[in-house]
């Protein structure tokens, strides 16, 4: 039978068997058995941790005393702070790079249209073959600039009229013979610059040029260039086609009329008496 | 990195010297230049290029004739060619891609353009 001597069932309410003596003998046992419940389980979990700490020991995980763990919230905190740093320094990369490929664009831009103005410019003074000069000028309009269709105009002084000698992507004899004064060319011979218009034609016209150039000689204006349509893939005139209608403003009177001049000239041999004699004639001062 | 060349393929003189002052500034390429196709195939016979530059409008033999004999020449079959031209419509483009051109530049050029297509055919 489970029980104390006493009767009493282990575990359940004390029995009242009347006598005071037997109540306190149950109530002794009763606690004894309680502490060996604990000093048991204290057993037990003071196993468990011994268990704990030797499974730690054979994976080998570091346990960092709270020292350590202090050193690595700084060394945590100072990292952080230099990634926060590396962040901003690589938005600042960004931006500075972004700002050296604008630059980069720029220059090569500046590079584009200096080398357009050389080319054009030292080829136009090339030759002192009219024929040539006049091709010249043709090339720098269909290459350069990508002019459709073109006439070079120049003024017949008797009669006051411009004739075209040469057209491009017109027949030359459909050109018009004009005076200075019409309008398609009035502008441009009163100011001595380029002319653009800023009308969009559905069709061109070869009484409607969309740019007049003035060919000068100084400050005389020789003859014009009218433009009349661009190629199919040119879109819109460039700074650096502006630029060329001014270069073949300035020089191209000059080239076509020396050009003429040598022709007329017969050319002569080149001796340094004929230069000297020359520039006597022209009040230089030899 | 060996000198890479060009050949440019040009009958009219101001775009070929605007052509050769663009790509001499292409670090590593030589340029050097043709009057027609007639000329381009001569100097191919006579030096090697890595990459040819034509126009199409030439007189004697132009450009679309030169890619034909180029691309039928397995000498010069893999040599990258660029058509620099006026003709800026659809047609023109297919027809010069159909015989074996690599890239079509139309007129008028810009410098960095004609740049950038030559460094991409050529890998630099």
């Amino acid at each position: 039978m489970d029980g104390d001597e006493s009767g009493t069932p282990s575990g359940g309410r004390p029995a009242n068997n009347g006598s005071p003596g037997g109540t306190l003998r149950s109530y002794l046992k009763r606690g004894e058995a309680f502490i060996d419940e604990i000093l048991r389980h204290n057993e037990l979990l003071r196993l468990r941790v011994v268990q704990l700490e030797s499974q730690l020991f054979m994976d080998n995980t570091p346990v960092p005393p709270p020292a350590a763990a202090n050193e690595l919230r700084v060394v945590f905190e100072q990292l952080h702070k230099e990634h926060d740093q590396i962040e901003r320094r690589l938005d600042e990369v960004v931006i500075e790079t972004e700002a050296h490929k604008e630059r980069y664009a720029q220059i090569e831009e500046e590079n584009d249209r200096l080398v357009n103005l050389f080319v054009a410019g030292h080829q136009l003074y090339s030759t002192l073959d009219l024929t040539n000069a006049v091709q010249i000028i043709v090339e720098i309009l269909l290459n350069f600039v990508g002019a459709g269709r073109f006439a070079i105009l120049i003024l017949d002084e008797p009669t006051g009229e411009l004739h075209a000698i040469e057209a491009y992507g017109v027949d030359r004899g459909a050109v018009p013979v004009i005076t200075r004064d019409v309008e398609s060319v009035a502008a441009c011979f009163a100011s001595g610059k380029p002319e653009v218009s800023k009308r969009v034609p559905d069709e061109w016209d070869v009484n409607q040029p969309l740019v007049c150039i003035p060919l000068k000689l100084g400050s005389e204006v020789l003859g014009a260039v009218t433009i009349y349509s661009y190629l199919e893939q040119k879109r819109e005139l460039t700074p650096i086609d502006l630029e060329l209608f001014t270069l073949l403003g300035d020089r191209g009177g000059a080239v076509l009329e020396s050009a003429r001049l040598f022709a007329s000239s017969g050319g002569g041999p080149r001796s340094v008496r004929a230069y000297r004699e020359l520039m006597k004639n022209e009040g230089g001062h030899g | 990195m060996d000198e890479l060349s060009a050949l440019i393929v040009e009958d009219s003189p101001t775009m070929r010297q605007l052509l050769v002052f663009a790509l001499s500034r292409v670090r590593g390429l030589s340029v050097a230049e043709a009057d027609d196709g007639l000329d381009a195939l001569k100097k191919l016979s006579s030096m090697a290029f890595d990459i040819i530059i034509t126009d199409i409008n030439m007189p004697i033999m132009d450009g679309l004739k030169l890619v034909k004999r180029v691309r039928s020449d397995e000498r010069y079959a893999d040599i990258p060619i660029v058509i620099i031209t006026t003709e800026g419509g659809a047609e023109d483009r297919k027809r010069a891609l159909a015989l074996g051109a690599n890239a079509y530049i139309t007129k008028p050029i810009r410098a960095p353009q004609v740049i950038k297509t030559v460094k991409e055919l050529l890998k630099i």
